[in-house]
């Protein structure tokens, strides 16, 4: 089924990244916005339809719970296979960042001798 | 003066995009969108000022209240809704409803499974039909299949034509994933 296939997979895509980094701590689900917004500078928005999706997919694949359940104010906060996952994924990602970084030296050393 | 205005409804698999441009002109002419209906969109008059629309297919269950809450902390009203369609207004510059391209193909991914389904049942029965009814010999039998046939029929023909709708922008929305 398609639902869920990138969490499967356990490789985030960047918004789910982003909400999971949010719900270290208990949040109410219309906040995670905002909070990605401020934790990203600004650089990660998540439209509300992408928003209700992810928390559904997350909620499915177990990597979120809700917490306590007034049905207008839903708090979720991450599970113990969500903790693995993210913490998972973040050293995947610095990783990733530490290879770019040599690449970046390199090409900037060109860029620098070509002037 | 006229306090409401109609749209027709032609399908929102065949016009959405009409639908959202019409229904953002027309909140500059002071008309927001009140009800759809199967037939109609009603549209009620209202203080003239640039809105922009937004559709959204999502099978509600329990969480009605958190996903209308989400849109409208995100700056998104809550129009009307029918059935699985959600309609949405914001002030122009609001983030778009779906920031992601996974989830919002699944959009019409969903709608598009539908119809498709509808289609294969009403097909199979139109066929079913059609095979017995020249085994039957028994006048009544044969009326009831008769029956059973023309409201496949019925709904084989705009099934087809949604799922074919469907299909050409899936294709339409694959084009403009490449080009940017």
């Amino acid at each position: 089924m398609a639902r869920g296939k990138a969490l499967d997979e356990e490789i985030l895509t960047d918004s789910t990244y982003y909400i999971l980094l949010t719900l270290i701590k208990p949040i109410h689900g219309y906040l995670i916005m905002q909070r990605v917004q401020e934790l990203s500078n600004g650089d990660m928005i998540i439209g509300p339809a992408s928003l209700y999706t992810i928390l559904k997919k997350l909620q499915t694949a177990e990597l979120i719970k809700l917490l306590d359940d007034e049905e207008r104010r839903k708090t979720y906060v991450l599970t113990d296979k969500g903790k693995d996952i993210i913490k998972k994924d973040i050293i995947r990602r610095t990783a990733m960042v530490e290879h770019g970084k040599e690449a970046l030296k390199f090409l900037e050393g060109i860029d620098s001798n070509e002037k | 003066m006229k306090n409401n205005k109609y749209l027709l409804n032609m399908g929102l698999a065949f016009d959405e995009d009409r639908v959202i441009k019409r229904l953002n002109k027309l909140s500059k002419e002071g008309w927001i969108l009140n009800r759809m209906t199967l037939f109609r969109y009603k549209l009620t008059k209202a203080e003239a000022k640039e809105l922009i629309y937004a559709m959204d297919y999502k099978d509600l269950k329990e969480s009605k209240d958190e996903y209308f809450q989400i849109f409208e902390s995100s700056g998104w009203k809550h129009m009307c809704s029918y059935g699985p369609f959600h309609f949405f207004s914001a002030l122009p510059g609001t983030v778009a409803i779906y920031t992601d391209k996974e989830n919002y193909l699944e959009k019409y991914k969903k709608t598009k499974d539908l119809y498709f389904k509808s289609l294969i049942i009403s097909a199979s029965l139109l066929i079913l039909t059609g095979l017995l009814e020249k085994l039957a010999d028994n006048t009544i039998i044969d009326r009831i299949l008769f029956c059973v046939g023309i409201i496949s029929a019925a709904i084989v023909m705009p099934s087809l034509m949604v799922t074919i709708a469907y299909l050409l922008r899936g294709k339409k929305g694959c084009r403009e994933n490449q080009n940017k």
